[in-house]
C-alpha cells in the first residue's frame, strides 16, 4: 500500500542542515501494525508528518496505493489525508466549542458531505465505540481518555485505509492509556493500517513491526506476529 | 465545505468569543453609521437648499447690481464701482416683449413698534406680484396695491410670526406698525410658510418698494427677479436685457443676471463636494473598522494556530481555511453594517421628527456603498491574516499549538 523510497527531509536550522529523515525507505502493507520507536530527534514524528501528507520531503518517492505522492499539489494531498488517512496526536486536538459529535463529523464535514449523512455515521460509530454517553459533551467535560477515543472516532470516521497515531498514550494514565490501544488495535483487527510513534516500550512492542530510528535512518526492524504482540504488557 | 457548514463554524466561533466578536460588530456599525448619517445630513441639507431655491421657477431671472459679484476670479485691482439697479431700469425692463413682470426686491433690517411692542424685524421692500412669484398666500386681508399707486400707499404685509406676536389679542389688519420713522397700516397677514429663499417669512414684513427705499435711504435695488413669458426665451432674451441695461447706464451692462439652472447647479456643486468631504471624512472610521478586523482576525489566526494546523492534517485546502477566515471577517462586517444602517435610520427618523423642514433621508446610492466598502473594508484587512492562516504549514501549525499547551 505505502512505498517509501530514499525519503529525505532536510532543513536548516541554524545555518546547520538538520537530516531529520535521511535516504528512509519501507513498505508497509495494507492492515501492518508498525511501530516506531527512537530517541528524541531519531526523526520519528518526520516520519509520520511525511506518511500522513503533513509535509514534503526534500528528495524521494513516497507511493501512496501506487501515486506518487511527491508530485501531487496541495489540494490533492488534502483530498488523500482527508479520505485515506486518520491522525490521533498525543494532544487529542479536539475542538473545545464542538461537541464530540461535531468534533467526529469534522473530516465529514470538511469533505462537504451531506449533514444528516454525517450525523448518522458519526452517531454510529461512536455507539459502537461505545462512547454513546458523549455525543453531546464538550471536550472540556470528558477524561483524557474519552478526549482520546473521541479523537480516534474521528480519526477513523472517514474509513481511511491509514491510521497515524503520535504518542497516542503520551498524555494518558496507565488504565486509560490501555483502553486507548485496545482501541487502535481493535481497528487495526478490523483492517485498518496503524503506524504508531512512541516512546513507550511496552507499546512499542504491541505491534508486529517494530522500527527503530536514530539520526533520520531505519537502524532495525523487528517483526512478530500478531500472537507475541498481545503479551506485551499495556 | 458546504457554505451551510463554514456559516456554523463561524457563528459557533461567535458565539465562544462574545466580546472580541461585539468590538468588531461595534466598530463597524459606528463607521456605517457615521457615514450614513453624515450623508443623510448632507444630502438632507442639500435637498432643503435646492428645494428652496426651485420655488424661482424655470422662467425667472434673478438680476443683481454689479458685474462682478457672483462671477468668481479676483475683484479689480483698481476699484471699480458699478451703478445702482433702479425702479427706472426696473420698468426698462418690463417693457421687453418677453418679460411678463418684474419684482423689485430691498431687504433689511429695521425695529418695529406696534401696540406697545417692539422687537427688530426682516422688512422687504417689493410690489404686488412678490407673493405670487414666491408662491406665498395671504391669512387674512389683501396684497399691497398696484405698483402705480405705491408712493402714496404706506400700508404694509406682516408674516404670521410677527401678527402674533406684536397683536396677540386682537387683529392686525388696519393696525398701524411703526418701521424706524415711519408707519405703515397693516393690510394683510401672511400664512405661515415656513423659510423662503432663505428668509423667514413668518417674522417679514413687506412694504412697497418706494417705501422701502425711503425707509433705508437706498434708491439702488437689491435685486431685480424678472417673470418671462416663457421659460424658452431665458437664453435669447439674456442679451438683449444686457443690452439694455447697457444703455441706460453708459454703456456698461454692470449688473450680474443669474437663472434658476445655474444657481441650482452652483448649490449643487459646492453641497456636492461638501458631502463628498464629509463622507469621505466618515469614510475613515470605516478604515478604522476594517483596521480592528485585521486586528481581530489576525489574533484569531494566532490562538487558533492549533485549529488550522487541525483542519489542514484532517484535509481541509487551504481554500477552505482561506474562506473560513474571510468568511468570518464578511459576517462581521455585514451584521455590523446592517446594525449601522438601523442606527443611522433610527437617528435620521428622530431627527427628522425635531426638523420635519430638513428631508433627512439616506441616499441609496450612500447605504449600498457604506454596506459593500465595510464588508470591502473587512474582507480586505482580512485578507492578509486569512492568506497566512490557509499557508500555515500544518505541522508547524500542531506543534505550535503543543507548544502552548
Amino acid at each position: 500500500m505505502i512505498e517509501l523510497q530514499a525519503l529525505s527531509r532536510h532543513y536548516l536550522l541554524g545555518g546547520e542542515e538538520v537530516k531529520a529523515l535521511d535516504q528512509f525507505s519501507i513498505n508497509i502493507a495494507a492492515g501492518d501494525y508498525i511501530s516506531v520507536m527512537g530517541p528524541s530527534g531519531s526523526g520519528k514524528s518526520t516520519l509520520l508528518n511525511q506518511l500522513g501528507l503533513l509535509d514534503t520531503p526534500t528528495s524521494g518517492s513516497f507511493r501512496f496505493d501506487g501515486v506518487e505522492t511527491t508530485t501531487l499539489g496541495e489540494a490533492e494531498r488534502a483530498k488523500l489525508r482527508n479520505n485515506q488517512i486518520g491522525f490521533v496526536f498525543q494532544a487529542y486536538h479536539l475542538i473545545d466549542r464542538l461537541t464530540a459529535l461535531e468534533n467526529v463529523e469534522l473530516p465529514l464535514t470538511l469533505a462537504g458531505t451531506d449533514p444528516s449523512l454525517r450525523r448518522e455515521r458519526a452517531s454510529e460509530l461512536l455507539i459502537k465505540l461505545g462512547l454513546e454517553r458523549f455525543l453531546h459533551q464538550r471536550p472540556q467535560q470528558l477524561s483524557g481518555g474519552q478526549r482520546q477515543r473521541i479523537a480516534i472516532a474521528r480519526a477513523v470516521i472517514t474509513q481511511p485505509r491509514l491510521l497515524l497515531a503520535d504518542e497516542p498514550t503520551g498524555n494518558l494514565d496507565s488504565h486509560s492509556g490501555a483502553s486507548v490501544v485496545e482501541l487502535l488495535e481493535q481497528l487495526n483487527n478490523d483492517g485498518i493500517t496503524l503506524v504508531v510513534v512512541t516512546h513507550d516500550a511496552d507499546l512499542g512492542a504491541r505491534a508486529e513491526r517494530q522500527l527503530l530510528m536514530v539520526d533520520g535512518q531505519l537502524s532495525s526492524e523487528s517483526v512478530l506476529s500478531k500472537g507475541e504482540t498481545s503479551d506485551a504488557p499495556l | 465545505m458546504r457554505l451551510s457548514d463554514q456559516l456554523a463554524f463561524s457563528l459557533q466561533l461567535f458565539l465562544r468569543q462574545k466580546f472580541r466578536t461585539l468590538m468588531a460588530l461595534l466598530a463597524v456599525s459606528i463607521g456605517v453609521m457615521s457615514v450614513l448619517l453624515l450623508t443623510g445630513l448632507s444630502e438632507g441639507a442639500r435637498k432643503f437648499v435646492l428645494q428652496e431655491f426651485s420655488l424661482l421657477g424655470k422662467d425667472t431671472l434673478i438680476m443683481l447690481p454689479g458685474r462682478k459679484e457672483t462671477q468668481g476670479g479676483l475683484p479689480p485691482l483698481t476699484g471699480e464701482s458699478s451703478r445702482d439697479l433702479t425702479l427706472e431700469d426696473a420698468a426698462a425692463l418690463n417693457r421687453l416683449a418677453e418679460v411678463e413682470y418684474t419684482v423689485p426686491l430691498i431687504a433689511g433690517l429695521s425695529e418695529a413698534y406696534a401696540g406697545g411692542l417692539n422687537r427688530e424685524l426682516i422688512v422687504l421692500g417689493s410690489n404686488e406680484r412678490l407673493l405670487e412669484l414666491r408662491g406665498l398666500s395671504l391669512q387674512q386681508g389683501r396684497n399691497l396695491p398696484m405698483s402705480s399707486d405705491q408712493t402714496r400707499s404706506p400700508v404694509a404685509i406682516i408674516g404670521a410670526g410677527v401678527a402674533q406676536e406684536l397683536f396677540p389679542a386682537s387683529s392686525p389688519l388696519g393696525e398701524w406698525i411703526r418701521l424706524g420713522d415711519r408707519r405703515f397700516r397693516i393690510t394683510g397677514v401672511l400664512e405661515p410658510s415656513g423659510v423662503s429663499l432663505g428668509t423667514d417669512m413668518s417674522n417679514a414684513v413687506i412694504i412697497p418698494i418706494q417705501a422701502s427705499q425711503q425707509l433705508f435711504n437706498s434708491p439702488g435695488l437689491f435685486r431685480l427677479i424678472i417673470k418671462l413669458y416663457s421659460a424658452d426665451q431665458l437664453k435669447t432674451v439674456q442679451p438683449a436685457m444686457l443690452n439694455l441695461i447697457a444703455s441706460r447706464h453708459a454703456g456698461e451692462p454692470d449688473v450680474t443676471l443669474i437663472t434658476q439652472d445655474a444657481l441650482l447647479s452652483t448649490f449643487n456643486q459646492i453641497l456636492g463636494v461638501l458631502t463628498a468631504a464629509v463622507v469621505g471624512i466618515a469614510s475613515i472610521s470605516l478604515l478604522v473598522a476594517g483596521v480592528l478586523i485585521m486586528n481581530i482576525t489576525l489574533i484569531s489566526v494566532t490562538q487558533r494556530t492549533a485549529e488550522i494546523g487541525l483542519l489542514k492534517a484532517l484535509g481541509a485546502p487551504q481554500q477552505t481555511v482561506l474562506g473560513l477566515f474571510l468568511l468570518e471577517a464578511g459576517i462581521l462586517a455585514l451584521i455590523g453594517a446592517l446594525l449601522g444602517v438601523i442606527l443611522a435610520v433610527i437617528l435620521l427618523t428622530l431627527a427628522h421628527l425635531n426638523w420635519p423642514a430638513m428631508p433627512l433621508q439616506i441616499p441609496l446610492w450612500a447605504l449600498v456603498s457604506a454596506v459593500s466598502v465595510a464588508i470591502g473594508v473587512a474582507l480586505l484587512f482580512a485578507w492578509l491574516p486569512a492568506r497566512k492562516a490557509s499557508r500555515m504549514d500544518p505541522v508547524d501549525a500542531l506543534r505550535g499549538v503543543a507548544n502552548a499547551n
